[in-house]
């Protein structure tokens, strides 16, 4: 496998055990794998239901070739085993043995199946980390209720929060509230790491994509209780000069608070007007004029494609950016400078461009390996790791456990 | 599960940071337990380094914390200095500090900034080896765009997000009732600096940890980037429908501005959703015998349900729904959700009093539950300065604390009005 940065992997020695499936789990496993942690994944039999999920190249439905699956699994080694069977637990058991951190998405009961309870986890496995990464958590009145992104978004307060005014409320785009969920069952999980590492204590979190979509949009309920208004749909235009607006081609967010921030859209845009004191009492959107305001810097916005009035108002110092596709992230200069994507060859899918890790970490280096074919370490951990037989696993695979 | 202390115990944070994302990741390791010093500008929070800004925003926020509610919520649990690091004394105070401290985070929009105060991640280093820097500009802190600056709705738009989201027949994309950009920039720098504290304790040393916040929320759409690196597919926009689920839709229901989303991500869903309408000939029909036949008749799916959810209760249609096990759910106003039954049983929010202003806020407990326990209960944030002696004793000059606050080097501490 190669590498990007640093001197040696930061989770380096740290063991995981990963029977998550979906997004949100596979997200924080993939995460921790990245970073250096030894991460087997442990997929059912027919494999991780998000091996079913596009895109695919070509269009055409491969369980080896499930774009998402891959971008998600990168840098794991993967066996198949049907934990849920007797057999299947066993061995699990025994690979559970080795390792620092379970991953999982089950809940209670698959890990009252496994034996691991409250109750054994403080007396029995007292150094294991275990990760629960659910859709509504582990406890409370939705425990058991089902899940996509656009219901969540709904039950947590997101959407009511996004779209226009005077239409419908809108899902959020993508699975955003999953992978959101993800990087924060990562950020809890290497926070128990860092204690297992002090203490050789162990702690099971209980990271819900509900409680990410839940918490998120708090400053906007504070607001209510500042002024009393009820806080609906946004809208794209937040304020007379603060949203998403269009340019000749493509879109602008454009912001500005402040008497500094017009003077700036005038310099960039050469409307000097913009800076006289006619308009001295803008702030915060408002101002006497801010009808002209407003026309003047959406007016400027006309002035060349989104990326060219971007990279004109950043050399203003103006904070704003354009709504960039997956095509404009690829080809963005300042990516490739940082080598934000970087090309990874798969046997089947072929090569493709994956995102390394969130930050670049100057002593750490980020793990880029492939995800596993279905089953692709099977004889590895069976037999290499657990001393199984070429004839034990053949039985095993024969009664469909791996 | 043993009964030690909380899992970032003992690790003290100088947290530079501003406005939203950056104080959201430094909150996020409050809440893991760690000692986060907010190291404040005498005057106001936001803005007060920029050229114009501190005269202005002294001004405008003339109450301070009256109403800074970003800070309601990312700050609780730190602690709090002034420190005006313009005053030759300002970054020398700051440099005392960083010798007993583990992590210095900042958002000061490119490294330039605590390069002027010569608080540069190598002028910390020199002082401090293990010291764990993180800076989290905008773009990060090399390339051509390091010195670009932006919000956290600049920051959505340039990470792919809003291009995957918009109504299904308008041209426009739509950008996210909240700007998510800042806390995804802020868990983004929690999680790292974390695996930079693992790291630490093996290799000994710190590091730079280089979080750039497009980067940072880019990571959440990497399966739309496999599309266009794998089928050179420009993003499609969904609306509320669904590219491979039938029926997905959001349905009007009875009352003002009353919604239901349903979602059924298989047949199995479906059938459950046709059991719970009472209409069991709809399985029968072959308009809507697979989801590829749904979702080739789905105006007329989409008929069919919106008639039906329009004469109900969307609290009581969720509720039946999920009892049933189909993916249903109200959309809940976000003033609803504190008192949400299950963010109750989940403790996720609390309400705390600021006697300032005599207002009560809810605020989030935090965004995972450490089933032993082990987090420190939330508290409302500091007043500005009201752990100045304290952190001043750090470094052992706390005696000297009144000389500092007249010679302008730290603010006074306030406190709630007499």
């Amino acid at each position: 496998m190669s590498t990007v940065g640093g001197s040696s992997y930061p989770l380096e020695g740290v063991r995981v055990l990963d029977l998550s499936e979906g997004i949100a789990g596979p997200y924080c496993t993939r995460l921790l794998a990245g970073y250096g942690a030894d991460v087997l994944k442990v997929e059912r039999p027919s494999g991780d239901p998000a091996r079913s999920l596009p895109p695919f190249p070509g269009d055409v439905p491969n369980p080896e070739a499930s774009g998402t699956f891959l971008s998600l699994n990168t840098a794991k080694r993967g066996i198949t085993l049907d934990w849920h069977t007797p057999t299947g637990r066993d061995l699990l058991l025994r690979l559970l043995d080795g390792v620092d951190v379970l991953v999982e998405s089950d809940g209670l009961e698959g890990l009252a199946w496994l034996g691991l309870t409250d109750d054994s986890l403080r007396t029995e496995r007292t150094r294991l980390v275990v990760t629960s990464v659910t859709a509504f958590g582990l406890t409370g009145p939705y425990r058991d209720y089902a899940c996509s992104e656009a219901v969540v978004g709904a039950i947590g307060g997101l959407m009511g929060l996004t779209g226009e005014p005077d239409r419908e409320p809108l899902a959020s785009g993508g699975n955003i509230s999953a992978m959101g969920t993800g990087l924060n069952a990562y950020t809890a999980t290497v926070a128990a790491i860092l204690h297992q590492l002090v203490t050789g204590e162990g702690d099971h979190l209980d990271v819900s994509i509900f409680d990410h979509i839940a918490t998120i949009p708090e400053v906007y309920v504070q607001m209510q209780v500042v002024d009393g208004e009820e806080r609906g749909r946004m809208g794209n235009r937040t304020g007379a000069t603060w949203g998403l607006f269009p340019a000749a081609e493509g879109f602008v967010t454009v912001a500005c608070d402040y008497r500094r921030d017009l003077a700036h859209v005038g310099d960039a845009f050469g409307l000097p007007e913009l800076a006289g004191p006619r308009y001295d009492d803008f702030l915060y959107g408002q101002a006497e004029h801010i009808d002209e305001i407003e026309a003047l810097v959406r007016g400027a916005l006309y002035s060349g494609t989104a990326q060219e009035v971007y990279h004109r108002a950043q050399a203003a110092h103006l904070p704003w950016g354009y709504m960039s596709t997956p095509q404009d992230l690829v080809e963005s200069e300042q990516f490739k400078a940082r080598e934000f994507f970087h090309e990874v060859d798969h046997p089947v899918a072929g090569p493709q461009l994956y995102a390394r890790g969130p930050a670049l970490m100057s002593d750490g280096r980020w793990k880029t390996g492939r995800a596993p074919l279905l089953g692709e370490h099977n004889a590895d951990v069976f037999c290499g790791q657990l001393g199984l037989s070429a004839a034990d696993l053949a039985a095993l695979r024969a009664a469909g456990v791996v | 599960m043993g009964r030690g202390g909380a899992p970032l115990e003992g690790v003290r944070v100088l947290d530079f940071t501003t406005v939203w994302a950056g104080p959201y990741g430094g909150g996020l390791l409050a809440r893991l337990g760690a000692e986060v010093i907010m190291v404040e500008m005498p005057f106001k929070k936001a803005e007060a380094y920029s050229k114009e800004g501190a005269a202005e925003t002294a001004a405008t926020h003339a109450g301070l914390r009256d109403f800074e509610s970003y800070s309601l919520f990312c700050d609780m649990l730190k602690k709090s200095i002034k420190v005006d690091l313009k005053h030759p004394g300002g970054p020398d105070l700051v440099r005392q500090l960083v010798g007993v401290s583990d992590v210095v985070i900042e958002n000061f929009g490119g490294p330039r900034v605590m390069q002027r105060f010569g608080l540069s991640y190598d002028a910390l280093a020199a002082i401090n080896p293990r010291i764990i820097y993180c800076g989290m500009p905008a773009m990060g802190m090399t390339g051509p765009e390091k010195d670009y600056v932006a919000y956290g709705v600049s920051i959505e738009s340039l990470s792919g997000i809003v291009s995957l989201q918009g109504y299904e027949d308008a041209e426009t994309p739509q950008k996210s009732g909240i700007n998510y950009g800042d806390p995804i920039a802020g868990m983004s720098a929690a999680a790292a600096i974390i695996t930079a504290l693992i790291q630490r304790l093996r290799t000994g040393r710190g590091q730079l940890v280089d979080l750039s916040q497009r980067e940072g929320t880019a990571s959440l759409v990497t399966d739309a980037v496999m599309d266009w690196s794998m089928n050179r597919r420009p993003p499609i926009r969904h609306g509320n429908h669904h590219p491979w689920m039938c029926p997905h839709n959001l349905y009007r229901a009875t009352g003002d501005d009353e919604w239901l989303v349903i979602a059924c991500r298989d047949d199995a869903d479906w059938e459950r959703l046709v059991g719970a309408m009472g209409s069991p000939g709809l399985l029968v029909d072959p308009r809507f015998a697979s989801v590829s036949e749904r979702k080739r008749n789905e105006p007329a799916i989409d008929a069919l349900i919106a008639a039906w959810v329009l004469a109900r209760d969307a609290r009581d249609l969720e509720r039946q729904l999920q009892a049933a096990g189909v993916p249903a759910a109200r959309v809940k106003p976000v003033g609803e959700v504190p008192d949400d039954p299950h963010v109750a049983a989940r403790d996720l929010w609390k309400r705390l009093h600021y006697p300032h202003n005599d207002l009560t806020f809810p605020v989030q407990q935090s965004p995972w539950i450490f089933r032993s326990g082990r987090l420190p209960r939330t508290r409302r944030a500091p007043y500005r300065g009201a752990d100045t002696r304290y952190v001043l004793s750090l470094v052992g000059r706390d005696n000297e604390m009144e000389d500092l606050v007249a010679m302008g080097v730290i603010g006074a501490p306030e406190g709630p009005p007499a």
